[in-house]
């Protein structure tokens, strides 16, 4: 008898102790879990999306890095052309990391990336406070700013997830191809890219914390970061908008420079500033509102 | 327990609330009452924290609404106006998410149990297969396992079948007999006839009047349906109610009519006297007609009370 007291004294300590050590943390748990559970759908099919677009064309460089035809084709497009797709005007195309810079990593991964962060950024906050569902996490003994924390780690969460996958993908690809590359810098694209991700998620975060609605919360992001490719793709199309490339984030993230081994650790620092200093924007901007759930 | 002190909060399309100002005792029950638009809801979410008041201030527990929000959410249980829930969840996932929220309070959890058997909830069913009146009973779940001191719903039985209503409103009385302090926004005359001790009535924004129940029970009016022999008779009756204080129209259908009676009985029988009445009955006001009154005729009827 005194034995299954001492038993159930015993777990309701602990229980008392998770409390307590929920009631310290500076993000919910329990929030955080359901959060991500709900979002783990959407992260398997984009992380399988990218990962399988990787390995795909690491499985067909191969052959197009053995025909001298391609190669001279991939020549042949002017500067401009080489700027909307990425592509530095100096790189060797025949190269793997020029190929996989353009065909994936500069354009097609950053706009699939985009779509994902802008999405998931007002599926957390903006779309949860029209449907009314904020409702419970603000009725429950935490702060805002612990409600807008846990939800930028899942956004986090996400980001760091879909570029891991990625460039696991492409990097087993080219494993199994026999393609030589330098793990190291495919580590570096790795941590530059989630800095990359993690600012242009966490602006469209910050939108969907304040925006009056999940349609302008959308639109904004969308408009910045639509802003941002317009003026990097012009920027590149001739030396005389050159300087517009000072105005857009899309200036730190040069997937194939970070390849070749030309990119400073400057910029991952400069992007991960960004998303630190939205992400504190997000929880002041979601602690100063109304939410009207 | 909950004060209100000049609360003010008016959005840009005019609606909102202006100068309200209430204060609900330890242990208490108290009602709000108004139609939809009054400024009900936007009153809650003032009590709560998630809107921010213009002028004034709202405190809960002691706690300042705004700047405390979060310790005023430790005491409160609360349950929205309108039941919105992640489909893809079932119900237990969606209690434990609350659960872990609160702090995952182990009591709680049997709690929990109990009121799910207790209100008959599928809670392993996923909640996009519910129907709105089970959602509902999740959201009375949600916010009664918790074990609150105070209760803060907002138009709690809505699309609640009768007996749930019955067991919903048996579900107050026992936390009212613990002492606990309920403020609950409501349509549902019944329940708040036979649960609360004090209403607040709310008129676009502005608090008309907070009574005691005992109060507006005594300021009932006497109603009296009525069926004359001929227009004429009709015409007669019309005519001396409009002229005899104390008498009032409050239906008007030809032959048949309904009059109200505050005060004495006299002028009515006296007005009666020379009428062919082919039948008369005495119905009393429900707390709804009382409540409509208000809307119709601010100054009339249950406004003898502490008119704000």
């Amino acid at each position: 008898m005194r034995e299954a007291w001492a038993g159930r004294a015993r777990k309701e300590k602990e229980e008392e102790e998770e409390d307590e050590e929920e009631e310290r943390a500076i993000m919910s748990k329990a929030l955080y879990r359901a959060m991500l559970k709900l979002n783990v759908g959407k992260i398997i099919g984009y992380a399988s999306g990218n990962a399988l677009y990787g390995l795909l064309l690491t499985t067909v460089y191969p052959s197009i890095a053995g025909s001298p035809a391609a190669a001279e084709i991939a020549g042949s497009f002017p500067a401009t052309v080489k700027s909307v797709f990425g592509v530095s005007d100096e790189a060797d195309l025949s190269t793997f990391e020029s190929y996989i810079s353009g065909q994936f990593f500069s354009r097609i991964w950053v706009l699939v990336m985009s779509v994902y962060g802008i999405g998931t950024a007002q599926s957390l906050l903006a779309d949860l406070l029209e449907r009314g569902f904020l409702a419970y996490p603000l009725a429950a003994p935490l702060s805002r700013r612990e409600i807008a924390l846990t939800q930028s780690a899942v956004l986090l969460t996400g980001c760091a997830t879909l570029t891991g996958v990625t460039l696991l993908g492409v990097t087993w690809g080219c494993h199994r191809q026999g393609i030589g590359i330098s793990l190291w810098r495919y580590y570096r694209l790795g941590i530059l890219g989630f800095s990359f991700f993690s600012a242009l998620a966490s602006y469209s975060l910050f939108f969907s914390a304040v925006a009056p609605g999940r349609g302008q919360a959308l639109f904004w992001a969308a408009g910045l970061t639509l802003l941002f490719y317009g003026l990097d793709v012009v920027a590149g199309l001739s030396d005389k908008f050159r300087w517009l490339r000072r105005l857009t984030l899309f200036r730190f993230f040069r997937p194939q420079e970070i390849l070749t081994g030309q990119s400073s650790t400057r910029d991952t620092l400069i992007l991960l500033g960004i998303t630190a200093g939205m992400l504190v924007l997000t929880a002041e901007g979601f602690n100063r509102r109304d939410l009207p759930v | 327990m909950i004060k209100a002190e000049g609360l003010t909060k008016v959005y840009s399309s005019g609606q909102g609330v202006q100068g309200l100002s209430f204060r609900v005792r330890e242990g208490e029950a108290f009602a709000f009452l108004g139609p939809n638009g009054s400024g009900k809801t936007t009153t809650i979410r003032l009590l709560m924290g998630f809107i921010r008041p213009q002028s004034g201030r709202a405190f809960v527990h002691g706690w300042d609404s705004w700047r405390d929000a979060a310790k005023v959410k430790e005491v409160t249980g609360y349950l929205p106006g309108e039941i919105s829930l992640l489909e893809t969840m079932s119900g237990v996932e969606f209690l434990n998410l609350i659960l872990g929220m609160h702090g995952g309070q182990a009591r709680a959890r049997k709690t929990k149990d109990r009121l799910l058997e207790r209100l008959a909830v599928p809670a392993q069913q996923p909640i996009g297969k519910m129907s709105k009146g089970m959602k509902q009973k999740l959201g009375v779940v949600s916010a009664f396992m918790l074990d609150p001191r105070i209760y803060i719903l907002d138009e709690p039985t809505s699309g609640l079948d009768p007996l749930m209503q019955k067991t919903f409103v048996e579900m107050i009385l026992e936390e009212k007999s613990r002492g606990k302090t309920i403020f609950m926004s409501s349509h549902m005359f019944p329940e708040v006839e036979r649960t609360c001790d004090q209403a607040g009535i709310i008129r676009a924004g502005k608090l008309a009047a907070v009574q005691s129940m005992a109060q507006l029970r005594q300021s009932r009016r006497r109603l009296f349906t009525l069926e004359v022999g001929s227009v004429e008779d009709a015409g007669r009756v019309k005519e001396g109610v409009a002229r005899i204080e104390g008498l009032r129209l409050v239906e008007d259908l030809g032959r048949h009519m309904t009059l109200a009676v505050n005060g004495k009985l006299n002028p009515l029988l006296e007005l009666l006297s020379g009428i062919d009445v082919k039948e008369i009955d005495r119905k009393d006001a429900d707390l709804e007609e009382i409540f409509l009154e208000f809307y119709r005729h601010p100054g009339s009827g249950a406004g003898d009370g502490d008119c704000l």
